[in-house]
């Protein structure tokens, strides 16, 4: 399901019935978009249960809001980008919640630039060699979750969900370089994050 | 460019997004720094790692959740237009249904009162239509005395007798609306207020009984010698004749019969012991009410006025 291989028709027909108060043509989208709604949500708030309600509240606004999607964009461009949304608000709000529990995974990847603090010793076999597959998951998802949320969202529509530079510009309604630009640094920061797991051990 | 500069340009650098000069000097710089060849396999992983994230499964309840919110979000709706529009379309109906259901009513209702309404007004109507009739006794009135006997009416009375004659023709000609009530008030002192009868015929009487009481004699006679009675009967020309008949067998004198429309006055004289007869003959023809019977034990002629009315059709 990676990519953006949608058939946009196929979306547009249900939309148009969804316009005319058509809630089973609004089901057909739902089912059919549900589960990489709910990835995007899960990877962006790195909770199963936040990501279901996030999906829920999502779809909701969608359905509420068919009447604003003017077929500009995809519809998938328009209905990712309300999940987006609804991931990074639920995200700001946990984060205010939960301000005082911190991240041990925080410091390094809050620093400027995404400077990579630990050098591994050289001549040695990467770090991240060492990584074990069964860990390899968890850890991507801890290190997702240390991210900000602007890099959060572009590693995730981008490495994770595949959406071509543009989609996700229209998505985020931000520049391509700018896209770009993010997502770099994201995959700095992950490099590090997981650099730094196997640093730890 | 040192490391650091490097480091900073990989990801760039993996995506092809550097310009080729760019690229030459990292190249170069990949070849001979062993770290930063490290660091460009390590970031390729970290991405490889990201990619091969496994899509995680929504629970099953999540669309049938969405949609039962999404289902009571479209019922909710036009729930609200529903409140707001709805009712009219009940509304509107329902009013013009009470609207025409109240003028049929009210139209039904009148219909139906009508000659309810009529019948009410029955007895006034007959008193109001008396005088006309009772005239014609009047006029015999001082005859009948005379013939009895020395009338005892002092001059004075005679003059107000006629003066009330003139009032009462005038009344009537004018359809005025208490004649009746004065002309039953000279022949019967014992009156007996007929229903319907207004609080205006009763002062018009207590005006006329006023005089009178002047000449107390007189009273008692006219009392004695006049006897009203109202029938009913259903038709007014066949029950006319009876009574005319009956009258005649009962030795009346100076019969004489008014028809009025939807009345008949029968004027009569006959015998004061013969006035109990004539009620129970007149009980066979039709509905009667007696007005003055006060003449059982009176000698001589009594007046009889007799006002034969049809009766009302749905009675």
């Amino acid at each position: 399901m990676k990519g953006t291989n949608q058939i946009r028709d196929e979306d547009l027909e249900y939309v148009s019935l969804c316009r005319k108060g058509d809630v089973d043509a609004f089901e057909a989208l739902v089912r059919r978009h549900e589960r990489r709604m709910f990835n995007i949500a899960y990877r962006v708030i790195g909770n199963y249960d936040e990501a279901c309600e996030i999906v829920q509240d999502a779809f909701i606004s969608a359905y509420k809001n068919i009447k604003g999607f003017k077929g500009e964009a995809r519809f998938t461009t328009w209905l990712y980008a309300i999940c987006i949304n609804h991931s990074k608000n639920r995200l700001k709000r946990l984060k205010t919640r939960h301000y005082r529990e911190g991240r041990s995974l925080d410091d390094p990847i809050m620093t400027p630039d995404g400077e990579i603090a630990a050098d591994p010793p050289s001549g040695e076999p990467s770090a991240l060699d060492r990584l074990e597959a069964r860990d390899v998951q968890q850890k991507v998802q801890l290190c997702i979750n240390a991210l900000d949320a602007e890099f959060r969202e572009v590693i995730v529509l981008r490495d994770i969900q595949g959406f071509s530079y543009e989609e996700i510009s229209a998505m985020l309604k931000k520049p391509v370089g700018t896209v770009k630009s993010r997502l770099f640094r994201a995959r700095e920061a992950m490099r590090a994050c997981l650099q730094g797991f196997m640093g730890d051990r | 460019m040192e490391c650091k500069d490097i480091q900073k340009r990989l990801s760039a650098y993996i995506e092809k997004v550097v310009s080729s000069k760019q690229k030459a000097a990292i190249d170069a710089h990949l070849r001979q720094c062993k770290r930063c060849r490290q660091d460009l396999a390590d970031l390729k992983r970290t991405i490889k790692y990201v990619q091969q994230l496994k899509d995680v499964e929504p629970p099953r309840w999540l669309a049938q959740r969405v949609m039962a919110r999404v289902r009571a979000e479209a019922e909710e709706k036009p729930g609200i237009v529903k409140r707001l529009f709805y009712p009219i379309h009940i509304k509107i109906p329902l009013e013009a249904i009470a609207v025409i259901f109240l003028a049929v009513g009210t139209i039904y209702i009148f219909k139906t009162m009508q000659p309810q309404m009529q019948l009410a007004r029955i007895p006034t109507e007959t008193k109001e239509m008396a005088p006309a009739p009772a005239t014609a006794p009047k006029k015999e009135a001082p005859a009948a005395p005379s013939k009895k006997g020395p009338a005892p009416v002092t001059a004075e009375e005679q003059l107000m007798y006629e003066k009330r004659m003139e009032t009462q023709t005038e009344r009537s000609m004018g359809k005025a609306k208490a004649p009746a009530a004065m002309a039953e008030q000279e022949r019967t002192a014992a009156t007996v207020p007929a229903a319907g009868t207004t609080y205006r015929d009763e002062s018009d009487r207590r005006g006329l009984l006023a005089p009178k009481a002047t000449s107390p004699k007189a009273a008692a006679e006219s009392k004695a010698k006049e006897v009203r009675f109202l029938i009913t009967v259903k038709d007014l020309e066949v029950a006319s004749k009876d009574i005319e008949e009956t009258l005649q067998l009962l030795g009346g004198k100076s019969i004489k019969t008014v028809p009025l429309g939807n009345k008949t006055v029968i004027d009569a004289e006959i015998d004061a012991k013969k006035v109990q007869k004539l009620s129970d003959q007149l009980h066979l023809i039709g509905e009667v009410q007696e007005k003055g019977l006060a003449a059982e034990a009176t000698e001589g002629d009594v007046a009889i006025t007799i006002d034969v009315l049809k009766t009302p059709e749905n009675r």
